[in-house]
């Protein structure tokens, strides 16, 4: 079985607006109807849980409905960290779970994660026991103690930037956020960097730069032109630079 | 005197299409057009020079007339990689930069560079000596060896992505370009790199999401998105 974990725990205080992220409306419903959308169409998920901020799990769980969110069956309350969202999800599927089936963790911010990119880290968890959405950079890479000088270059081919989602087995993913707690790691932004503390390699899957997570108010501007543009026919195939 | 220079001399084989993604036409006009209009609409650059592929010069001088880049004073012809391009062109400017004067290298697969961010750069070369458009990153970032498997979390307070535009003074810049090659660094991919291997300090400058390299259709698609929004807030 496939479950996808839904993080929707987080506020931000540098969003400009009152309305957390995850619950702004973009074309009159909230960005998490769109990212549960994805999984809801995804042919290999079979059920999602949501980590969902106090306070917004009734809208959370009436959106479903109206959208026919079929999958939707647990809404549980999340975590002020990535880390313990994550962690409050697993919790409550512990009891629901083996140790085999694949949870994928998804952020609720990140709206056009698309078919292509579920199915590469289910597979890749299938061979490693985890498979983790990520994408090289195009920008060169220096390091720097004040943001404002710099002496040394990294290359870009020795980094990756992580996303998500991040499919693990139920058994992996359990297994690190027990030792995590054991030994002291806390208040991690997403559970490969706890993986990562922890010591074990992060195997990686299929990233894009279309899978942009919504993290201000021109992120929403962005994500509306490219939602109208895939709606649209493609009219513009023989003249664009589209390849026929 | 402030002169762009603008690096189009790569054949990219990462979109796997056949133009030049520099001469992708996107809303009927080639990418390099919009990122030469950014710099032709920017009141403190006097002139531009780019460093072309081979075989699309004239093309390039046909499209500019049309657009009214009146700025364009030389199309050089690329190096095999960045360095070579940056090169080629800084060599071509010799007779008409003094050493104070500022070059602005550019990519001409960032159409979207915005005027605030041409200003910072030469803002912060006054100031400094050099002003590299720059950013935090966003997300968690992996070191790796084999591009399968991460081992390491690198901080993201410990670093900045680092974009173009680059100003430098010209001097300096082309003084590194020539030492590079006495010294055997041929294949760095940016200036900034090239002058860190160097043993040179630079300084950062106001970078953007915004301004993307379009490497990939996905970036294409990125590019229109961001275009329409553009128009979107102006007819407000």
């Amino acid at each position: 079985m496939n479950i996808a974990l839904i993080l929707a725990g987080g506020t931000d205080s540098r969003f400009q607006m009152s309305v957390p992220k995850q619950f702004v409306n973009v074309y009159n419903r909230p960005v998490i109807v769109y990212t549960l959308e994805a999984f809801q169409r995804h042919n290999d998920i079979d059920a999602i849980m949501v980590s969902c901020l106090d306070g917004w799990q009734e809208m959370v769980r009436a959106y479903a409905k109206q959208f026919n969110i079929s999958k939707l069956k647990w809404v549980v309350p999340g975590g002020k960290d990535g880390q313990a969202s994550a962690r409050n999800g697993i919790m409550a599927l512990k009891s629901e779970c083996r140790g085999d089936d694949i949870i994928v963790l998804h952020d609720s911010i990140r709206p056009f994660v698309s078919e292509e990119i579920i199915s590469d880290s289910l597979k890749v968890c299938r061979t490693h026991g985890m498979g983790v959405a990520a994408v090289r950079t195009m920008d060169t890479i220096m390091r720097t103690q004040d943001g404002q000088v710099g002496t040394e270059s990294i290359s870009r081919y020795a980094i990756v930037r992580i996303q998500t989602p991040q499919a693990y087995r139920m058994d992996k993913l359990w297994d690190v956020h027990e030792k995590a707690v054991e030994r002291g790691i806390t208040g991690e932004v997403d559970t490969n960097s706890v993986v990562s503390k922890l010591g074990e390699p992060v195997y990686f899957s299929k990233g894009s730069d279309l899978n942009m997570k919504i993290n201000t108010v021109e992120d929403v501007e962005m994500f509306k032109a490219l939602y109208k543009m895939q709606k649209e026919p493609k009219k513009q195939k023989d003249k664009s630079v589209d390849k026929v | 005197m402030n002169i762009a220079l603008l690096l189009a001399g790569g054949s990219g084989t990462r979109t796997e299409q056949d133009i030049p993604k520099q001469f992708f036409n996107v809303y009927e006009k080639p990418v390099i057009i919009y990122t030469l209009e950014a710099f032709q609409r920017h009141p403190d650059i006097d002139g531009i020079i780019v460093s072309c592929l081979d075989g699309w010069q004239e093309i390039l001088r046909s499209y500019a007339r049309d657009a009214g880049i009146t700025k364009l004073r030389k199309v050089v012809s690329g190096g095999e990689n960045g360095q070579a391009s940056a090169r080629n062109a800084l060599r071509e400017l010799k007779d008409i930069c003094s050493d104070e004067d500022i070059v602005i290298i550019h990519d001409a697969i960032r159409p979207m560079v915005s005027g605030d961010i041409i200003s910072d750069c030469i803002v912060k070369c006054r100031q400094y000596g050099s002003g590299l458009a720059a950013m935090r990153c966003q997300e968690t970032i992996v070191e790796t060896k084999d591009g399968i498997k991460g081992d390491t979390n690198i901080s993201r307070n410990d670093i900045m992505r680092v974009q173009t535009p680059q100003a430098y003074q010209y001097g300096r810049v082309m003084d590194a370009h020539e030492r590079a090659v006495q010294q055997g660094i041929t294949n760095a991919v940016y200036t900034n790199t090239l002058m860190l291997d160097l043993g040179e300090t630079l300084y950062f400058a106001k970078g953007s999401e915004k301004n993307l390299k379009i490497t990939t259709m996905e970036d294409v698609e990125i590019f229109k998105a961001l275009l329409r929004m553009e128009k979107e807030d102006w007819v407000k």
